[in-house]
């Protein structure tokens, strides 16, 4: 697996796809612009790549995306929980888009290993050192960000 | 036959939708018991009789391969089947954890059909209360 591999359009779309519709039965689309979409009022949730290679994979999205992410999972949520729940559903997310984009990006020939997801508000980074692929999710933007030490 | 079944993830939502799929997959009039990490699900162990343990593998203080030595190890314990949850992949740790005594090892996202799957030589030796 190279780095190449796992920056390919094709299979970050297919990960996404796939953690979306397993886990909250929710469409993930891609969009086709170039200019990247500004996420307002975000919260983000972000695991490392420990092997083969060094980076990380990290999901932003508005806290509308995260609570219809949230519910499609859990139902329904007290206020009290709710914030709680949804950066926890957000951490099982990224972990699950994580593996499966490592996992296609070697054909499923290769070991690789992630860290613990960590979750919050208002990631920064670097637009030259990152890539990032925008998806809607119900009208909201959802960018996911890959990082991959050169 | 399948009465108690342990989910071992540090993630509500995993545990959540783990046990949604068991549910799915057609084990009804099962009981659920929960626990955030390895060493948590130990002290259950202990306390509560359990058929069937599902853990994920990468957990903070006791992960799923050191919960899965542990209840092996244990005489009261050994004979708890355990099925194994990863985000992660790595074919030689798979067949190191199947000869530690582990049901099968899955990855993440799970979905009904795997599990039971997995979980159909269980069910055949013993029988599940499969709805």
């Amino acid at each position: 697996m190279t780095k190449q591999d796992v920056l390919k359009a094709e299979t970050v779309i297919q990960a996404v796809s796939e953690a979306f519709e397993n886990m909250a039965f929710l469409e993930a689309v891609p969009n086709t612009e170039k200019k990247v979409p500004g996420v307002q009022n975000s919260c983000y949730s972000k695991i490392e790549i420990l092997s083969p290679f060094s980076g990380y994979v990290a999901v932003v999205c508005n806290e509308s995306v995260a609570t219809d992410i949230t519910k499609a999972v859990f139902g329904d949520i007290s206020h009290s929980q709710a914030e709680l729940k949804k950066l926890d559903t957000l951490g099982e997310m990224v972990n699950t888009i994580a593996g499966r984009l490592l996992y296609h990006s070697a054909g499923g020939r290769e070991p690789f290993e992630l860290g613990l997801p960590n979750v919050g508000h208002g990631l920064t980074w670097d637009t030259k050192e990152v890539d990032i692929y925008s998806f809607t999710v119900d009208q909201n933007i959802l960018l996911v960000i890959i990082y991959i030490a050169r | 036959m399948i009465n108690r079944i342990l989910i071992v993830d540090d993630s509500d939502t995993a545990r959540m939708f783990t046990r949604r799929c068991v549910e799915i997959a057609g084990l009804a009039n099962v009981e659920f018991v929960e626990a955030s990490n390895g060493d948590e699900a130990l002290r259950v162990l202990q306390k509560s009789k359990v058929e069937l343990v599902i853990t994920d593998l990468n957990m903070p203080l006791m992960n799923g391969e050191e919960l899965l030595k542990k209840i092996k190890q244990d005489s009261k314990t050994s004979g708890v089947s355990v099925l194994m949850i990863t985000s992660t992949h790595n074919e030689a740790k798979r067949t190191e954890m199947i000869a530690m005594g582990a049901l099968s090892v899955l990855s993440k996202p799970i979905a009904p059909a795997t599990v039971m799957e997995a979980l159909a030589p269980l069910l055949k030796a013993g029988g599940g209360k499969s709805a």
